[in-house]
C-alpha cells in the first residue's frame, strides 16, 4: 500500500537556474585519484602521538 | 608517457613526477570508469535512464575526467527534465576538455534559447511550489501548478510522479496510471513508477504493471493525459509535447550512438525545432515598419481631420466678419449717395432759379456772386466759393428761401474756410486795421448772419473808419435780433 505522506517526503525540490553554480561545485567530488593522493599525503605525515 | 591524472611526465618506475601516483592504479581506475560508462551507455540505449544515471555516476567516481560519461550523464538528466543538473555536468565536462567536446555544443543548443531556458527555470520553481502545496494538502492548486510545469517541461519525470501520487491519493486510478505510463515512456525502468503501478494493479486487481510494449505503444493507444476536468486544453499541451519530442529526438540519437565525442560530427548543427533562435533583428524591423504605418495612418485619420476642421472653422469666422464689415460699408455708401443726390438736387434748383432770374432781367452783381460761388463750390474750390458768396448777405430779405437754403448748405460745408475770415477780421480789428477787419468780417457776417459777436466787431470797425451809418445799422440789427445778447448797444441812439 502506498503511504502518500512517506512517498511525498522522497521528492526533493528541483534545482533552479540560480543554483547552477552551486550545483557545479557540488559535482566536483573526489575520484579515486584524489583519494589516492590524499592517502599518500597522510602516509607521508609523521604519526601523531595521541597520548 | 604522461600522467593520467595531472598530465606531468611519468618516471621510469611508473610513478608521476608531479603528483606521485602510480600509473598502474590510475589505469585500473580509468578502465573501471570506462566499464561503468559502457554499462551506463547500454542502459541509456534501452531507455533505462535510472540505471544509466547510477552507472555513469559510478564511472565518474572512478575518474571524474571521463568526459564521455559526464556528457552522457548530462543527457540523461536532460531527458528526465532535470535541466540544471544537465547543464552542470556539461559545464564541468567542457572545463575538463574545452576542445572537440560535444558538451560545448549541447550548452550552445540549450543556452541559445533563453526563452526556453527561462521556461525550464519557471517550471522548476513551480514544481517546488507544487511540493509545498502537496505538503499542505492543497491538491487543487498543486494540480494547476503541475499542469503549468508539464506544459513548460514535458519530460519532467518527477512532476509526473508527484502528479500520479496526487491522483492515487484522490482515488483517480486511471489518470494516475496514465501519468505513470508517461514516466515509463521516458525512463523505461523507473523504480518509483513501477512501484506505484504495482500498487495500482493491487488496488483494482485487473491491471498489470504493463509490458514494455504497452509502455512504448503508439500515443493513440493511450488516453490523453488529463489533469482536471476543467483543463480541456490538454490537447494543445500534447502538441507542445510533440514539438518537444522533435527537439529531443536528436539528443536521443546521440545517446543511441553512444554519445562518444568521435561519433559526433562537430559541424553538424543540432536542429532543435522548439529551440530555434528567434530572429529579433528581423522582428524589430517589422515592428518598426508597422509602427511607422500605424503612425502615418493615425495622423491621416485622427489628426488631419481635426486640423482641417479647425482651419475651416477659422475661415468661416473670417468670412462672417468680412461679410458684416462689407454690409456696414454698403450702408454707409448708400447713405452718402443719398446725401449727394439731395445736394445735387438743391444745386440744380438754385441754378434753375438763378437762370430764371437772369431771364427776368434782374441779373445783378449779387446773382453773379451766387453763380460764381456755386460754380467754384461744384469745382471743389471752397475758398473761391466763400470769397464769391461773401458778397451775398443771407440776411437779405430779397433772397428767396430756396436760395437761402442752398447757400446755407454750401456755407455749412465750408465752415473751415469761413472761420478763417472771422479770425483774420478779429485779428485785424485788434491791430486797429479797421479796413482789413471790415473786408474780412463783412464776408463772414454776410454768410453767418446769426453770429452777434462778429457783427458787433464789424460795427466797431465801421465806427473806427468813420462809417457811422453802417455801424448804427449793425447795432440796430443786433439790438433787434439779439435783444438778450451782451452785445446790445444803446449809446448810439
Amino acid at each position: 500500500m502506498i503511504n502518500f505522506e512517506e512517498e511525498v517526503k522522497k521528492f526533493r525540490p528541483a534545482a533552479e537556474m540560480s543554483q547552477l553554480e552551486d550545483n557545479i561545485y557540488k559535482n566536483d567530488f573526489s575520484d579515486v585519484a584524489d583519494v589516492l593522493i590524499e592517502v599518500m599525503k597522510q602516509a607521508q605525515q609523521p604519526p601523531q602521538n595521541n597520548e | 608517457m604522461n600522467c593520467l591524472h595531472c598530465g606531468a611526465p611519468v618516471l621510469i618506475n611508473d610513478v608521476c613526477s608531479e603528483c606521485g601516483l602510480k600509473q598502474e592504479y590510475l589505469v585500473r581506475a580509468w578502465n573501471t570508469s570506462l566499464h561503468y560508462y559502457n554499462q551506463g551507455l547500454n542502459c541509456a540505449k534501452v531507455r533505462n535512464l535510472t540505471g544509466a544515471e547510477e552507472a555513469l555516476k559510478t564511472a565518474l567516481y572512478y575518474s571524474k575526467a571521463n568526459v564521455d560519461a559526464r556528457n552522457l550523464l548530462g543527457l540523461v538528466y536532460y531527458e528526465t527534465g532535470q535541466m540544471v543538473e544537465a547543464l552542470a555536468q556539461w559545464v564541468i565536462s567542457s572545463n575538463y576538455q574545452p576542445d572537440s567536446n560535444p558538451a560545448t555544443r549541447y550548452l550552445k543548443v540549450v543556452q541559445g534559447n533563453q526563452n526556453k531556458l527561462n521556461g525550464y527555470d519557471q517550471a522548476a520553481k513551480k514544481y517546488n511550489q507544487t511540493l509545498h502545496y502537496v505538503q499542505q494538502k492543497n491538491y487543487d492548486l498543486a494540480l494547476i501548478q503541475l499542469k503549468r510545469v508539464l506544459s513548460a517541461n514535458p519530460h519532467f519525470v518527477n512532476a509526473y510522479l508527484i502528479l500520479a501520487l496526487i491522483y492515487i491519493q484522490e482515488g483517480n486510478v486511471e489518470r494516475a496510471r496514465r501519468a505513470l505510463q508517461r514516466v515509463l515512456r521516458i525512463d523505461r525502468y523507473n523504480p518509483q513508477a513501477q512501484q506505484y503501478l504495482e500498487e495500482l494493479a493491487g488496488l483494482d486487481g485487473s491491471h498489470t504493471i504493463g509490458t514494455i510494449a504497452d509502455i512504448h505503444g503508439e500515443d493513440d493507444d493511450l488516453p490523453e493525459l488529463e489533469i482536471g476536468d476543467s483543463y480541456k486544453d490538454e490537447l494543445d499541451q500534447e502538441d507542445a509535447v510533440d514539438e518537444e519530442e522533435t527537439a529531443r529526438r536528436k539528443i536521443r540519437e546521440i545517446i543511441e550512438r553512444g554519445a562518444a565525442a568521435e561519433d559526433v560530427n562537430p559541424d553538424q548543427n543540432l536542429e532543435v525545432g522548439s529551440y530555434q533562435e528567434i530572429k529579433y533583428g528581423k522582428h524589430n524591423v517589422l515592428y518598426l515598419i508597422a509602427g511607422l504605418i500605424i503612425g502615418v495612418a493615425a495622423m491621416f485619420f485622427l489628426i488631419m481631420p481635426a486640423r482641417i476642421k479647425s482651419i475651416r472653422n477659422e475661415n468661416l469666422d473670417m468670412k462672417s466678419a468680412y461679410s458684416a464689415e462689407l454690409a456696414g460699408k454698403n450702408t454707409l455708401i448708400a447713405e452718402l449717395q443719398g446725401n449727394n443726390d439731395k445736394l445735387q438736387s438743391q444745386i440744380e434748383d438754385v441754378q434753375k432759379e438763378m437762370k430764371d432770374a437772369q431771364e427776368a432781367g434782374g441779373a445783378g452783381s449779387v446773382n453773379d456772386s451766387i453763380m460764381t460761388g456755386i460754380q467754384a463750390y461744384m469745382a471743389g474750390n471752397k475758398q473761391e466759393a466763400v470769397a464769391a458768396l461773401g458778397a451775398v448777405d443771407l440776411n437779405d430779405s430779397e433772397l428767396s428761401e430756396a436760395t437761402k437754403n442752398c447757400l446755407t448748405g454750401i456755407v455749412n460745408e465750408c465752415t473751415e474756410e469761413l472761420n478763417a475770415y472771422r479770425s483774420s477780421g478779429i485779428t485785424a480789428y485788434g491791430a486797429e486795421n479797421y479796413e482789413e477787419a471790415i473786408t474780412q468780417l463783412r464776408v463772414y457776417c454776410n454768410l453767418k448772419p446769426d453770429d452777434a459777436e462778429a457783427r458787433y466787431d464789424l460795427a466797431k470797425a465801421y465806427e473806427g473808419t468813420g462809417k457811422i451809418e453802417e455801424a448804427h445799422t449793425l447795432y440796430q440789427d443786433i439790438n433787434t435780433r439779439f435783444p438778450d445778447s451782451e452785445y446790445v448797444t444803446t449809446s448810439f441812439q
